[in-house]
């Protein structure tokens, strides 16, 4: 069914949400924070109530008409990117934070609140949320449930999906579903989790709520410069080894921290390296003892410099640099293309070395910045996107960083999620019979198929096009890849 | 043949001939749910070991029927433990059989669930295919999350073969306080260690008597335990009572379990043992099912029963929509009903 059919869009426009048909305004929503990809939508749709969202999909769902998600857009992946013939739904206006119950230390905020925003809303009480992705300043809860996002301190506190107790879900026929509680678990098959993560391709969430956490008393942030990138990497698993489990422990090299330090002069050691950015947290006392065993780690493995910061002021200027170090390579680059492929940590020295070959190989800058501690790694890919040449080097280049991933035993994507950019490399990283599972999971949620068709799971016939595009040499580079 | 092609074989066998079996690890939670009697018994006993083990990466990949004491012990062995506390119901519990059941244990709202520390999966589907989901690294979000689904799905969705489960550092430090108090103050100190940076990590009031465990670094815990100027307990205490062997449980011919919020009033039944910090509730021999006319918004589970004693379902019954949904998920993953049927909802066949 097409979007152009005027009873559709005589209906649609019946439900009384703001829409937009207009092609100057679409633009606005043809990409998300994969800009390389863009679409214009069918038309945007922007509602108030879940009851609008109910009646809106159960109108998508009678006439087939795809029906895509976004949040804020600030997706890496392409998870937002808008179908052509499609209805684009746009969670802006649910943006109230419904509820914060003290008691039990939760709050029930819609879709659309900022992540950022619930941890400044219970900042006075003494509580906050932990998952915290560098864009929280304006990504929404609901997209972060949808990618199970991540951020600098889940290797201590946990991803989205360890930190929210119940979502109200809309389904594609238009129904509202409950799923999880504010107890410990739900009878039946957990679709609290299976929810996260799952890229608006299984139903549309409505309200989150979500547990806050203590704030700890003590924090400290530990700055060391390593001057080779392996020194860096090996004290990441020392940390690990020690038996300390940091809030958060970031890795970048030399041209991240060059690029950071030039944008927001977080007082970074440009000439290093490497450096890591460890933040321990704990009770009243605990964090001398914490700090000194990780001083005794660096030093081991010869760290030049080695700084604590305690005072908030300097702890956040340190954070600054790193959440900032996206935006900041940016501007020594006209384009990036960020992976996000997660490794075993002790092959993080191997890989960071296989990246550097690549860089060489390609001819394309790469500046590493990431989630050291979970092993979670953003190579930033620099090129020109007016120059084909160099997008077609820079999207091969990546391809192969994801393939090394998944030898390595990791994955294709730690947090950023497949969406339209990963969608050929989940053919490497899964069997055609794990894929037939994928797609039965969102029959059984979708039938017809309308939630953001096209992204996060790729059909078969696609994998075996991608495929045949992998044969190196005369080799096949996946020999165990099901060819069909 | 054996291990993963044994079970293929068998499982394919039993599609192709029609019929359904029983996933079993060590046996000990038949009395979860409801088990159909007279099916052909498919046990992961046999399938015992560790697959890999980097404690610098906390991860470790084991099969699923390797005992959950052999599994702990390996981990204290190199000062490290399970997140969550598998429930031993005795030696020849698995570390399968926790998973599939969803069990957590008396850390669970301090420290997580099975499923949050579960990374990856190894199953073998109805039509013997063996595939994994998610993976052995800590952040992994490539499809749908597959691993946690089938943790406490009982074994209803296909045979959970492999796992990768998350590790942790042990405590410093570990100490059981016992208090005698109020029902109130009970609550009250339990909330002030929640709302604190602290290391309560189990806590339990039956009869009159409050337990919470502190967990952490040596500093925090005895810092922690002087505010509370309690008496000594027991560790062993959380095994015990995570395995439903405390006394009050042994006693009892029908224990039902209520899983609620913690702020839930507690007054209009006369729970024996309230633990997960006021919100798992345990109601021993209650006169009849507890569910009648239960308003509030948790769920019901019926733990132990005297036989026949109440014919309706263990787990809390679905709504009309969920039920839909769990059909065409089990129709999904196991068209033919081979796996466990009936295991979690006997009249639905799920």
């Amino acid at each position: 069914m097409s979007i152009n059919n005027q009873d559709f869009i005589k209906r649609l426009s019946a439900i009384k949400s703001d829409i937009i048909t207009d092609k100057e305004r679409l633009a606005v929503y043809e990409t998300d924070g994969l800009t390389a990809k863009k679409q214009l939508p069918g038309v945007v749709v922007i509602p108030e109530t879940i009851e609008q969202v109910q009646a809106i999909t159960a109108l998508c769902e009678s006439y087939e008409v795809p029906l895509v998600v976004r949040g804020a857009g600030t997706g890496l992946s392409g998870g937002a990117m808008p179908h052509h013939e499609g209805v684009l739904l746009v969670m802006a206006r649910f943006n109230q934070i419904l509820d914060i119950d003290t008691s039990m230390r939760t709050a029930t905020v819609q879709p659309g609140v900022t992540n950022l925003a619930i941890s400044d809303a219970v900042s006075n009480l003494g509580f906050y949320y932990a998952p915290d992705p560098s864009s929280q300043i304006a990504c929404t809860i609901g997209g972060n449930v949808a990618e199970n996002s991540g951020g600098v301190h889940c290797l201590k506190y946990g991803l989205t999906v360890h930190n929210v107790k119940q979502l109200k879900v809309v389904l594609p026929g238009g129904e509202l579903m409950v799923v999880g509680g504010k107890g410990y678990d739900s009878p039946g098959y957990d679709l609290l989790a299976l929810m996260h993560g799952s890229e608006g391709m299984l139903g549309i969430v409505v309200e989150v709520i979500v547990q806050l956490l203590p704030k700890p008393p003590e924090v400290a942030v530990i700055m060391a410069a390593f001057s080779n990138v392996i020194d860096a990497a090996n004290s990441v698993s020392g940390v690990i080894s020690e038996g300390l489990l940091p809030a958060g422990l970031e890795m970048m090299d030399k041209l991240a921290i060059q690029a950071a330090e030039s944008f927001v002069g977080a007082g970074y050691p440009e000439t290093a390296e490497a450096m890591l950015l460890c933040e321990l947290d704990g009770a009243q006392g605990e964090l001398d003892m914490l700090i000194e065993s990780a001083r005794a780690v660096f030093k081991s493995n010869d760290c030049i410099t080695f700084t604590v910061a305690f005072d908030v002021v300097e702890r956040q200027k340190l954070w600054l640099g790193r959440k900032a170090a996206f935006p900041a390579v940016g501007r020594i680059a006209p384009d990036y293309y960020c992976m996000d492929g997660t490794i075993p940590r002790r092959e993080l020295a191997n890989v960071l070395q296989a990246i550097t070959d690549l860089s060489r190989k390609y001819e394309l800058q790469v500046a590493n910045v990431f989630h050291a501690g979970d092993g979670n790694l953003h190579p930033l890919i620099l090129y020109d996107a007016n120059n084909s040449d160099q997008l077609t080097r820079a999207e091969a280049f990546g391809s192969e960083v994801l393939a090394l991933c998944i030898e390595k035993g990791g994955t294709i994507t730690g947090e950023h999620g497949v969406g339209i950019e990963k969608i050929n490399e989940m053919c490497l990283q899964f069997n055609r019979d794990e894929i037939g599972v994928f797609h039965g999971i969102k029959k059984a949620f979708d039938h017809h198929g309308i939630l953001n068709p096209g992204k996060a799971i790729p059909t078969l016939s696609r994998c075996a096009e991608f495929g045949a595009m992998h044969v190196h040499a005369g080799e096949e580079r996946f020999p165990h890849l099901d060819r069909f | 043949m054996e291990g993963i092609d044994a079970f293929a074989e068998a499982i394919k066998k039993a599609g192709s001939d029609g019929t359904s079996i029983e996933i079993r690890g060590g046996g000990t939670k038949g009395f979860l749910g409801y088990v159909a009697e007279g099916l052909q018994v498919l046990t992961t006993e046999c399938y015992s070991g560790v697959l890999d083990y980097h404690p610098a990466e906390l991860i470790v990949r084991v099969k699923a029927g390797t005992p959950v004491g052999t599994l702990n012990n390996l981990l204290r062995s190199e000062g490290q433990r399970l997140a969550f506390d598998p429930p031993e119901h005795d030696a020849t519990s698995t570390i399968g059989g926790v998973v599939s059941s969803g069990l957590s244990g008396s850390s669970r709202p301090y420290r997580g669930a099975a499923r949050d520390h579960l990374l990856g999966v190894g199953m073998v589907l109805h039509d013997g295919a063996y595939c994994e989901f998610g993976g052995q690294v800590m952040k992994n979000v490539a499809g749908y999350d597959v691993s946690r689904l089938v943790c406490g799905a009982y074994g209803t969705l296909g045979l959970l073969a492999d796992l990768s489960l998350k590790v942790v550092p042990a405590p410093e430090l570990e100490k059981t306080i016992i208090l005698e108090c109020s029902r109130n103050a009970a609550f009250e100190t339990i909330k002030l260690l929640s709302d604190r940076v602290s290391p309560l990590s189990a806590s339990c009031y039956s009869g009159g008597i409050l337990s919470v465990r502190l967990s952490g670094t040596e500093h925090l815990v005895k810092a922690t335990e002087e505010t509370l100027k309690g008496t000594q307990g027991d560790n062993s205490f959380w095994g015990q009572l995570d395995a439903q062997a405390l006394p009050d449980f042994q006693n009892a011919s029908d224990v039902w379990r209520l899983s609620a919020d913690a702020d839930e009033s507690l007054f209009d039944y006369d729970f024996s043992v309230v633990d997960w910090g006021f919100a798992q509730r345990w109601l021993l021999d209650p006169k009849s099912d507890p569910r009648d006319g239960y308003a509030g918004t948790g769920h019901w589970t019926r733990v132990r029963h005297s036989k026949d004693r109440f014919s309706a379902e263990a787990f809390q019954p679905l709504s009309a929509l969920e039920l839909a949904l769990h059909r065409r998920l089990k129709s999904t993953f196991d068209p033919g009903g081979v796996f466990n049927p009936g295991r979690m909802y006997r009249e639905e066949g799920l």
